[in-house]
């Protein structure tokens, strides 16, 4: 692990990764940006997600209501991405050694890869399904949609509430 | 002078010395916290978009307002409720930051927008859309063929974005803005 370690040193010796840490401004102005870009992540992947478990938009289509949402999704997650990214460079040593950050990544590696398992399964069928009868709710009101979806929705509001409470436990770990 | 006596007693509460004691505490009502900004932040982004005709344009803006206002009253009473119990905790943090209470009035301005949006739309669900053909050529306008908003409506979505908004990064500076 030496190497990374002087690579998280040689990151740290950087002109850009000095004036994130000193200016005093520029860490609250990142944060800022990433606390608002994360919540639009989490809101909106929580309606899908509610979709999926039958509480929440059950008139609409899940391909009506994810081609909707998803968009916004990205691009927040895109911003939250590179703002992490800077917020990660102020102090890299630090960080690399932050439980909680660890445990946020792991996390987002479960988010993503029961976001993989939905889309490339259960999510085609039910997407043909709406396809081939768009007016034909099959209950008072309401898709229903198979199990593996109701566990894609419930994981996944799982993992991404994980992802929030690592990611605010960050600042909370001993220093 | 009020606000520190406030300050003072609230801290002399069991709850807050409870919160102050337990380490866990302040950060898990955080996360509650963030979770419900989250709901708060996609609904009011949708609604705002909505209004811009950038999202969700497959629906009216009087349907995309009732779908989205009831979970934003839900989440700002989450909030409120987690917001309560940081502030017991550590009064002075919040109740002497300039932050806090600009925080405040721009929630206030926002959900003031929000509610007065949905009576306007109550009353007339065609209040925001933009004039048809039929319409602007005096006639009875009963077929609103358009999705479109009217120039208030963009109006009123820029604005409900911005202020929105503000309240999320007003909350995020309380953290950075020393106490007067």
């Amino acid at each position: 692990m030496a190497n990374i370690h002087e690579l998280l040193k040689a990151i740290e010796a950087t002109p850009l990764s000095q004036a994130i840490l000193e200016s005093g401004v520029w860490f609250p102005v990142i944060e800022t940006v990433h606390v608002l870009a994360l919540t639009l992540v989490f809101g909106t992947i929580a309606f899908v997600d509610l979709r999926l478990l039958g509480w929440a938009s059950r008139g609409r289509g899940l391909q009506a209501l994810s081609r909707e949402l998803l968009p916004w999704t990205w691009s927040g997650f895109a911003v939250a991405v590179l703002s992490g990214a800077l917020l990660f460079i102020s102090q890299p040593v630090k960080y690399w050694d932050n439980l909680p950050l660890r445990i946020k990544f792991a996390l987002l590696a479960l988010a993503g890869l029961n976001m993989l398992v939905f889309h490339l399964g259960a999510y085609r069928h039910i997407v043909q399904q709406e396809q081939a009868a768009p007016a034909a709710p099959r209950g008072p009101g309401t898709l229903a949609l198979p199990t593996a979806a109701r566990w894609a929705g419930g994981l996944s509001l799982l993992f991404w509430t994980g992802v929030i409470a690592a990611g605010r436990w960050i600042a909370f770990a001993g220093y | 002078m009020i606000i520190h006596q406030l300050s003072q007693s609230l801290l002399d509460t069991a709850l807050s010395h409870t919160i102050q004691r337990v380490f866990w505490i302040v950060p898990v009502v955080q996360t509650v916290h963030l979770l419900a900004i989250g709901i708060v932040v996609a609904s009011g982004a949708l609604l705002g978009l909505r209004l811009l005709d950038r999202a969700a344009t497959s629906q009216t803006i009087a349907a995309t307002v009732q779908r989205f206002v009831p979970w934003i009253l839900g989440a700002v009473a989450v909030l409120a409720a987690t917001g309560a119990l940081l502030i017991v905790g550590e009064p002075a943090r919040t109740l002497g930051n300039p932050a806090f209470w600009a925080k405040l009035v721009a929630l206030a301005a926002a959900l003031a927008l929000t509610l007065g949006l949905r009576q306007r739309l109550r009353r007339n669900p065609h209040a925001l859309d933009a004039p048809t053909a039929a319409a602007a050529s005096g006639l009875q306008a009963t077929v609103h063929a358009t999705l479109q908003g009217s120039r208030s409506a963009h109006w009123l979505g820029a604005l409900s974005l911005l202020l929105w908004a503000s309240v999320v990064v007003l909350g995020r500076w309380i953290a950075y803005v020393l106490e007067v």
